[in-house]
């Protein structure tokens, strides 16, 4: 089921009212409810996968289990590993076969064809593993405890609103949250709304609107040059953020109508000086998973400058490979290994004025993200080419009504603009939309351009779905 | 939570009045058949010019589903029945991908109100339809949608949320915040589907031996609730008829081999108007199919030589 579909309206409501109406008085209830709405989310997809998804939970529960019972390192390690090694195994085998086999099958001039499969793969398969991943290394460290209520535990793993996209929930923040009991909480819920129909506005409006001029470019890389494949990058540049922080924000925002705080997964990432500030502020939640589960553990920056070259730019390719299983994902992660590394490592200290430190970042990421889109490496190439190229009129934007185009970017434009407002001086937001007539207003605006420009036939989906 | 639910309810009202108003505003009918979601093969442009462009081009119109569509050459039938008599008669074949009586009456009162119809040749099958056709929400006004309501129509909700969706773009084209997509290309004269390839006959026997216990295990009850659907339909349909003075006669289309020898509602639509059944050597024959439901080329001239026989008696 996807956010942006009537079907999901239908089920929010069905389940909000069962769950405060009928079952407010009882958290386990109210827990088993959610579970039974997470399975039947992710089973509106596939019900087949869904069987998957909860072996794999019931593997993890036991081997955490396991873990805290044993204080002998090796067995505490054999359960570990039999987790880890469970999770892994699935999302190797669905997300990864295929490439590696097809990869070695180039490289030894085999048939590709003879030796790939047929895999679907398993909605949100990099999220969920990732997150039951974190949970059993967590108990592993004896930074959290292992959950002994199989209930709480399953409904961690399939929490619907974030468990086909994130954000990566830790074990010790959410697990506590669904042992407390909960009683509604007007502000929360009305909070939870509004994030939701922001996050609405960023989807259908902004992100379903930029993939119109985005697609144009990069799926006819040869018939497009110059400003019109700048707009094409700029365009998708925007998309991704609004799609993605955009499914964040409505995710949030169901959680808190069910009195749950999920953790924020963006902080105006457009808006970071550095490269490294970037990914403080970006995806934060994979970020962070990343530097807890990978960086670190490799040693981080504390065995010399050599390794931790090595150490940042394993993890972003690492980090690539995550987002898919292509070459173009793997250029993506390699670039920003390499541009994190040497912001690093170099630790160049020129001092420009912040808009300019903030515009470059802007420039090399949205640069970097052409691998990130294009289809295959050729088609990436073709894109950087025709880039710096001239020729031809400017037409990536023709048959696009200009009224349409106005109200878009203009209200691309205000959403940056008041996240960051609301970053750099809350006060003035708050106290701004603590006023009725603007919050109202900010209301009725973002359904008006739902109405206006939203994209609802044939939903597109979110991009990281697809991860 | 009461103090919640009432500040939503407030502050959706003047949303839900929009949406009301938007659900009801009188969409321009080209707009409508060029934005049908799963048109069939274009049709939606020549519907178009036919029942609102070409006014008084019809007296014998044929309606129903893809049978009628590949069934009934209605080119072929015009100059069958007008040479030898040198009558004057202008026929055309409405039939549409996808069964559902809803859009069987849409279509008639359209043609009906632009058109002095003689006679309406109407599909009927060896059962009736209990669903919806599903493009019928793009052509239909507001009222007509929720008319489904007294006909029991099962994808109701759906309907309103697609017609609503096609009049918010609608509406996005009046304020010039989207552009409207019209096609006027390559519009044929009549509404006949021609298709020459002919079926393997070992997919026709396969078919057959299927079917027969299919339809020897699956007795259609006729009185079941589910068929007030196409009974509320079609009897607007008869009414509309009586009110105009135009004759009402039903086609029986059948599939390969005619396996159900009649419709289950025959007895119904004999109240109504004249049956015309083709003989079964046309269904038997192996040649005449493109698949195990629709007539190819020679089926369909084969057939439509059969019906003009019957007309000009």
């Amino acid at each position: 089921m996807i956010f942006n579909t009537i079907e999901f309206v239908i089920f929010l409501l069905v389940v909000f009212i069962l769950y405060w109406r009928f079952f407010s008085k009882n958290s386990t209830k109210q827990n088993g409810l959610l579970l039974i709405a997470g399975y039947f989310f992710y089973s509106w997809w596939s019900w087949k996968f869904l069987l998957l998804f909860i072996a794999t939970s019931l593997i993890d529960f036991y081997a955490a289990q396991k873990i805290e019972q044993h204080e002998d390192i090796k067995k505490r390690k054999l359960f570990l590993g039999f987790s880890l090694g469970g999770n892994l195994l699935v999302l190797v085998f669905f997300k990864y076969y295929n490439f590696f086999v097809t990869e070695f099958a180039n490289l030894f001039s085999l048939d590709p064809a003879n030796l790939t499969l047929n895999i679907i793969l398993p909605l949100g398969i990099s999220f969920y593993t990732f997150q039951a991943m974190a949970y059993t290394i967590d108990v592993y460290r004896k930074t959290t405890k292992a959950e002994t209520n199989l209930l709480t535990y399953l409904l961690y793993s399939s929490f619907f609103p974030q468990m086909l996209s994130g954000p990566i929930e830790r074990a010790n923040r959410l697990m506590g949250q669904f042992r407390a009991k909960r009683e509604f909480n007007y502000t929360q819920a009305t909070k939870g709304l509004e994030l939701m129909l922001f996050g609405y506005l960023k989807k259908v409006v902004l992100a379903d609107n930029l993939a119109v001029i985005a697609d144009r470019g990069f799926s006819f890389p040869n018939d497009y040059y110059g400003l019109n494949l700048a707009v094409a990058v700029l365009c998708f540049t925007f998309q991704i953020y609004c799609d993605f922080s955009g499914y964040t924000d409505i995710a949030r925002g169901v959680a808190r109508l069910f009195g749950f705080e999920l953790i924020k997964n963006f902080n105006n990432p457009y808006f970071a000086e550095n490269i490294n500030d970037f990914w403080r502020r970006r995806h934060i939640s994979l970020s962070t998973w990343f530097r807890d589960y990978l960086y670190i553990p490799l040693g981080g920056n504390k065995k010399g400058k050599a390794r931790t070259t090595f150490n940042i730019i394993l993890v972003f390719v690492v980090s690539g490979l995550w987002h898919g299983a292509s070459r173009t994902f793997l250029a993506w992660g390699l670039y920003h290994g390499l541009l994190s590394a040497i912001n690093r490592l170099l630790n160049v200290k020129i001092e420009f004025p912040k808009p300019i430190k903030i515009f470059i970042t802007f420039l090399i990421v949205a640069f970097g993200l052409i691998f990130f889109r294009a289809a295959t490496m050729p088609d990436a190439y073709k894109v950087i080419g025709n880039l710096f190229s001239t020729g031809g009129s400017f037409s990536i934007l023709n048959g696009l009504p200009v009224l349409k185009l106005i109200f878009l970017f203009s209200t691309l434009f205000i959403v940056l603009i008041l996240e960051r407002l609301n970053e750099v001086r809350p006060e003035i937001f708050h106290s701004l939309f603590g006023k009725r007539l603007y919050k109202y207003s900010a209301y009725y605006y973002a359904v008006l351009m739902i109405l206006a420009l939203g994209v609802y036939n044939n939903a597109p989906n979110f991009i990281y779905f697809q991860f | 939570m009461k103090k919640f639910i009432k500040k939503i309810l407030l502050f959706s009202a003047p949303i839900l009045i929009g949406l009301i108003v938007i659900f009801f505003i009188k969409t321009d009918r080209e707009f409508c058949y060029n934005y049908i979601k799963g048109d069939c093969e274009g049709r939606g442009k020549l519907l178009y010019k036919k029942i609102y462009e070409e006014k008084n081009s019809v007296d014998y119109l044929f309606v129903g589903s893809s049978k009628t569509w590949n069934d009934i050459d209605d080119g072929l039938l015009e100059n069958l029945i007008n040479s030898p008599n040198s009558m004057r008669i202008k026929l055309f074949n409405t039939g549409y991908c996808r069964f559902g009586r809803n859009l069987d009456y849409l279509f008639c009162k359209e043609f009906l109100k632009r058109n002095r119809l003689k006679k309406i040749f109407l599909e009927v099958r060896a059962d009736e339809s209990t669903t919806s056709h599903p493009i019928y929400a793009y052509l239909a006004n507001g009222t007509e949608v929720l008319e489904g309501a007294a006909a029991l129509n099962g994808n109701l909700f759906a309907e309103i949320y697609d017609h609503l969706l096609m009049n918010i773009n609608y509406s996005r084209c009046l304020s010039r915040l989207e552009t409207a997509e019209i096609n006027k290309e390559n519009i044929p004269e009549h509404g006949y589907n021609n298709i020459d390839r002919i079926l393997d006959p070992g997919t026709l026997d396969e078919f057959y031996s299927k079917e027969q216990i299919r339809v020897s295990e699956n007795k259609v009850d006729t009185s079941a609730v589910a068929y007030r659907f196409s009974n509320y339909y079609l009897s607007r349909l008869k009414k509309l008829c009586d009110a105009k003075q135009v004759e009402l006669v039903f086609v029986y289309l059948a599939g390969y081999a005619n396996i159900n020898k009649e419709p289950a509602f025959k007895a119904q639509y004999e109240k109504w108007g004249k049956v015309i059944m083709a003989p079964d050597s046309i269904y038997s024959n192996k040649t005449y199919w493109k698949d195990v439901a629709h007539f190819n080329t020679f089926g369909a001239t084969a057939y439509t030589k059969f019906l003009a026989t019957q007309l000009s008696r």
